[in-house]
């Protein structure tokens, strides 16, 4: 394992702290639509700031949710459904 | 320096296929090496024009048909073949590599050919190398995976043959130009199905995940760039402004991310993701504004970047430990942590993020289309972004490097060699340029716009890094629910698979059946049907002619005895047999006549 | 402008191929001077047929009456772009026939070889005939020749099920040929006074159009017993012989079944159709669409019984059956796109389907392997067989640039200036099946793991796979060449 992978094993150490780093860094993005702002609304609402950030929120949650837990119990086969394997 | 000839790209990949199966000793592998460089020197240094014309079947097929559009994408597939072929130096089936130049030979083909004669001719090349490039995985999947490939592709290269005939036949010409949507015929159509196979547009797409997953670890990095971008350029060139393509290329964008949401396969969630970035690009094109056009050739340029690095990292994953599934994969960023970085440029890139060339492409198709008030489509793509950093940018890497589990010791990794990194870096030292430098890209657009649209402004910088960073805490919550199974999801090659078994069960074997049957006719019908004349002859000699004459009646009796015994199948019998019937039919003739 | 030259030259190729067989059994204590008697006729015939070439090219026929039976029956021999075709791949193809046939009888270590070598003369005999034939009576006798003389190389191996074979292959090809062709020879002559068959052009044919005008049914009746007369043609409902044939040694399937024969009969229905009935009489009769409905659906039909057969052989013979209704579509067609691809695919299908028989032969002497699903993995073994058998395969496909794309071109073409879109489906229906049952024997001989032991085996000896890799060869080059070939319907049809 050379430099860069101890370095990374250090990282992974240090996991919360990336993660709180992460949650600040969202916060302060946010705070920043307040002040830059599109002037050509492409869809209307993302003039509001904060737009972007509860449709990349929401959509996130419900698309993971729905296609894992919805629709792939309804498609999922076993690795070897056809025989191909 | 521009020069007025034109050497084709094509061709110094066709010579190296040709003689690489004569090539001695192990320094063949430089020359893999020579025809991209050719090919790269040659399209920057060629003027616009018409080159190379061929004689063949009646036709004068144009082989060299250069112009901006044709410029942007050979120059993107000129790079990636050289990023390809060092990819794979290491690669000691020379069957590979044939296959693979084979393949490089026909993209170049398609994107300069002039008339439909010659995008046919180059389509079934591509075809057959890509099928190769599959088949030379050599496992039971493969095989059959390449097959199913072939089988598939040959059916959508017979919808462009038989519209560009029936288009010929209407219009007189194979000439290869746009069409217009408004007054199109049932063999335009033709054409589009054709195309939108390769295009792996919704509903036919279901051969990219079967394949691309099964193909070479070498192969699917030449096969994620070729065939769709090659698709992408000829709907640009012929059926930009399509209506039915910006809607199929949304439903695409979206339909894509949400299968690769819950893949396990690496490649397969790749896969996945080529059908959904290429519908950005399909949706560009149907929308047909100048400013959509050069975004989806952007898109397109960028793509072949960053998908090829994204299949070079899982490739190496693959190629290092085996397997590509993500439930199998885990706590490796520790022992590859190059092949992380790596990938995560080449991830960042197609979600979007500032700093590489996703981000200078990829908004631009976005806000082409909301500016040509397409706020449906707008709203697709950007929930496809949503969905592309999920799944590829987050979702990929994590589980298989990270997984929350302790750095993966157990996993034997075979040790990467020098030259797949040199190809991945390649790759992503172009993304991070192209990222900060985006005229790089731009000025080899081909259409043009009124205003440019300039990507570096505080506000685009602003709402990509606000979509995905809280995309990225969609996952973050999502991480335990999106954790990959080993499960295979259905698609649509469900029916695909369904109508191949269908034919052979339904008609295949009835016919089959019928044809057994009735190959015993012959013996049941025919021996005793010339056993019925046989007994006529002998009926008509007796009642007939003995009655007449009676010396002759006794030969003409024999004949007819004779005729009796026809079934041992003697040589003599047939003829006699013949002659009785000859004199039959020449006096029906003579009473009708 | 086609002029007519009376020449003698014209037996010498049927003088040579008629000695041949004698010097075969003259020769029968020492083989090996047996085999170079058909060597050196092979060679001698292909090259005296060569010396016609440059003249029938620009636009000579060259004729030769040999003797009189009837008044107007005549034995007469003609030179033209249509006979020269078969004439000329018929002598080729016998020399690497005779190649792979040695290495095949040798191989097998096969009784008889004397009568095999000496039928085997006399069935191209009988095909040289058949190409130089310049009436009906010449056609048909030199046609029986050829059923006569193959008989014995079809029950060759003298078993139940040779002999089983061999009789439906006589009850079908002589039964059609009484009760079909001579009827109908004979109502030719009855029409039109004359056996003689309309030469230097496609246009009119030997009926004269006050015939035609007062006799419309006997006339179509007449072709119809032509149609069904000609069963070597393969056309459903007469195509079962074929497959059934498939008892005889390959070599024999290979040329004659797959080349000669067969050959023969597609030849002869297009000689027929273009100088017998002629275009203008087919078009006022109606008699070219039902024909090309009629070998349509003989393609796709014969195509899907193929995708059922496990023994190659079988599926290569249902192949052949649907292959050879190309050449019938074509020339039913009457158009002049058609009627070049359909003329330029006996050739085409010639050398394709021979390389792809040489193979499967060469398969049976390597391994004694007859099903495809036993053949798995043998391609790392047997690599230049399945190599030229893939590329042979791609032409049967019709994927460029080998030639089988080059005569599909041109059917298809043919199509669209009939307008008749079923036809160009079912064309195009046949490229995505044939893809269907040749593209498995590929990939299981190269990339799947064997299922029987394999090891031991190795490539044919090389007298069987020298000839099929240069006939592959000879298929790609025609692919980027056609003009060969094409050169000769071109001058034949005036177009």
């Amino acid at each position: 394992m050379n430099g860069l992978g101890a370095l990374f094993e250090r990282l992974k150490t240090q996991y919360k702290a990336w993660r709180n780093f992460f949650f600040v860094v969202l916060a302060g993005l946010v705070g920043l639509n307040f002040v830059i702002n599109t002037h050509e609304p492409h869809f209307g609402l993302d003039k509001y700031p904060g737009f972007f950030a509860g449709f990349g929120l929401i959509i996130g949650l419900v698309m993971v949710l729905v296609m894992k837990k919805i629709v792939q119990p309804l498609i999922a086969r076993k690795e070897d459904h056809y025989g191909d394997i | 320096m521009a020069t007025s000839s034109f050497i084709h790209p094509a061709l110094g990949f066709l010579a190296l296929a040709l003689i690489l199966p004569v090539l001695p000793g192990r320094q063949w592998k430089w020359l893999l090496l020579l025809p991209p460089v050719i090919a790269i020197w040659s399209i920057f240094t060629v003027e616009p024009g018409v080159y190379g014309m061929v004689p063949y079947l009646g036709q004068q097929m144009i082989w060299g048909r250069v112009d901006k559009l044709s410029i942007v994408f050979a120059q993107v597939f000129a790079i990636m073949s050289l990023i390809g072929m060092f990819y794979a130096l290491h690669v000691e089936d020379k069957a590979q590599h044939i296959a693979a130049s084979l393949y490089v030979a026909g993209g170049f083909g398609c994107v300069f050919a002039g008339d439909y004669l010659t995008v046919f001719l180059f389509w079934e090349l591509m075809s057959i190398g890509s099928t190769f490039l599959v088949f030379l995985n050599r496992t039971r999947e493969s095989v059959l995976a390449g097959f199913r490939y072939f089988l598939y592709h040959t059916i959508g290269g017979l919808f462009l043959l038989g519209g560009m005939l029936l288009r010929y036949k209407a219009t007189g010409t194979f000439a290869f130009e746009h069409i217009l949507p408004t007054g199109a015929a049932y063999y335009d159509w033709l054409i589009l199905i054709g195309f939108c196979v390769n295009a792996a547009v919704v509903p036919l797409h279901a051969w990219l995940p079967d394949a691309y997953p099964r193909g070479t670890v070498t192969g699917s990095v030449f096969m994620c760039a070729f065939t769709t971008k090659t698709a992408v350029y000829v709907l640009a060139r012929g059926f930009a402004g399509w209506e039915v393509l910006a809607v199929a290329g949304t439903i695409m964008a979206v339909y894509g991310v949400l299968y690769a949401c819950i893949e396990n396969n690496a490649r397969r969630i790749l896969s996945y993701h080529i059908v959904s970035q290429v519908g950005y690009m399909v949706a560009g094109i149907g929308i047909g504004t100048a400013m959509t056009l050069n975004g989806a050739v952007a898109h397109a340029y960028a793509h072949i970047l960053y998908k090829g690095l994204l299949f070079m990292g899982t490739g190496c994953l693959l190629y290092a430990a085996g397997t590509a599934k993500l439930d199998k994969l885990g706590g490796l960023v520790a022992r590859l942590p190059w092949v992380m970085i790596l990938y995560m440029v080449a991830a960042l890139s197609i979600s979007g993020m500032p700093l590489f060339n996703g981000f200078i492409s990829k908004t631009m198709t976005i806000a082409g289309a909301a500016e040509a008030h397409r706020t449906i489509l707008a709203l697709g793509l950007e929930i496809a972004a949503v969905g592309t950093f999920i799944s590829v940018g987050i979702k990929l890497p994590y589980f298989a490097f990270w997984g929350r589990k302790p750095t993966n010791w157990e996993m034997k990794l075979k040790p990467i060699p020098w030259n797949m990194y040199a190809g991945m870096a390649l790759a992503a030292g172009l993304c991070i340029a192209q990222g900060l430098y985006p005229e790089m890209l731009y000025r080899y657009l081909p259409y043009h716009v009124e205003h440019a649209y300039v990507p570096w402004t505080a506000w685009h910088v602003l709402q990509s890094l606000l979509l995905l960073g809280f995309s990225g805490l969609a996952f973050y919550f999502m991480r335990e629910i999106i954790t990959p199974h080993a499960k295979l999801n259905l698609d649509l090659d469900y029916f695909y698979r369904l109508i191949g078994r269908g034919v052979l069960r339904l008609v295949c074997r009835p016919v089959a059946w019928i044809d057994d049957r009735w190959t015993e006719a012959y013996r049941v019908a025919g021996l005793r049907g010339l056993l019925l004349l046989a007994a006529g002859a002998v009926w008509f000699d007796k009642k007939g002619i003995d009655t007449v004459v009676d010396g002759s009646a006794y030969t003409v009796r024999n004949i007819g005895r004779a005729g009796a015994k026809v079934q041992n199948g003697n040589l003599q019998d047939y003829l006699a047999l013949a002659a009785v019937l000859a004199l039959c039919v020449f006096g029906l003739v003579w009473y009708f006549g | 402008m086609t002029a007519t030259i009376e020449s003698a030259k014209l037996l010498i190729p049927l003088a040579v191929t008629l000695v041949a067989p004698f010097a075969i059994w003259f020769n029968r204590r020492d083989v090996n001077k047996r085999e170079a008697m058909s060597f050196i006729a092979a060679a001698v015939a292909f090259l005296t047929i060569c010396t016609f070439v440059p003249g029938v090219l620009k636009g000579n026929i060259y004729t030769y009456t040999l003797f009189t039976i009837l008044p107007g029956i005549t034995v007469s021999f003609v030179a033209d772009g249509l006979g020269m075709i078969f004439a000329l791949i018929a002598t080729f193809l016998w020399g690497f026939a005779t190649s792979y046939n040695v290495g095949y009888m040798r191989g097998l270590n096969e009784h008889a070889q004397t009568r095999y070598y000496f039928c085997f003369a006399v069935a191209i005999f009988g095909a040289v005939g058949v190409a130089f034939a310049a009436n009906v009576f010449t056609l048909y006798l030199f046609y029986e020749v050829i059923t006569v003389f193959t008989y014995p190389l079809v029950a060759h191996h003298q078993d139940a099920e040779g002999f089983a074979g061999a009789r439906k292959y006589l009850v079908y090809l002589m039964g059609t040929s009484k009760l079909f062709l001579l009827p109908a020879m004979i109502m030719t002559y009855v029409l039109c006074g004359t056996l003689d068959m309309s030469l230097g052009n496609v246009l009119t044919g030997m009926f004269p159009a006050d015939v035609v005008a007062k006799h419309p049914n006997l006339v179509r009746l007449t072709y119809a017993l032509y149609i069904c007369g000609l069963a070597k043609a393969a056309l459903m409902p007469f195509h079962n012989w074929l497959p059934s044939a498939m008892v005889a040694p390959t070599p024999v399937s290979a040329l004659l079944h797959a080349v000669a024969v067969v050959k023969a009969g597609v030849f002869s229905v297009s000689r027929i159709i273009l100088s017998g009935f002629g275009v203008q009489t087919m078009d006022v009769l109606g008699l070219g669409l039902p024909t090309a409905y009629l070998a349509a659906l003989t393609i796709v039909a014969a195509s899907f019984i193929a995708l059922t057969k496990d023994d190659i052989k079988a599926r290569l013979a249902y192949s052949t059956v649907s292959q050879l209704s190309y050449v019938i579509i074509g020339v039913a067609m009457l158009t002049p796109m058609a009627v070049q691809g359909g003329v330029m695919h006996i050739a085409h299908h010639a050398f394709s389907k021979i390389t792809l028989f040489f193979g499967a032969g060469a398969i049976y002497v390597a391994t004694h392997l007859k099903k495809i699903s036993l053949m798995n993995g043998l391609g790392r073994k047997m690599p230049w067989t399945f190599g030229a058998f893939g590329l042979a395969s791609l032409s049967m496909i019709g994927m460029p640039p080998v030639c089988g794309f080059v005569s599909k071109w041109y059917l298809v073409n043919g199509t669209l200036q009939t307008g008749q879109i079923v036809l160009l489906v079912a064309l195009l229906m046949s490229t995505a099946l044939n893809a269907g049952y040749f593209v498995p024997i590929f990939y299981r001989a190269f990339f799947k793991a064997p299922v029987v032991d394999i090891e031991k085996y190795k490539e044919a000896p090389l007298t069987m796979v020298v000839p099929l890799c240069f006939t592959a060869l000879v298929s790609l080059v025609l692919g980027f060449y056609p003009q060969l070939f094409q050169d000769f319907v071109r001058v034949f049809g005036n177009y």
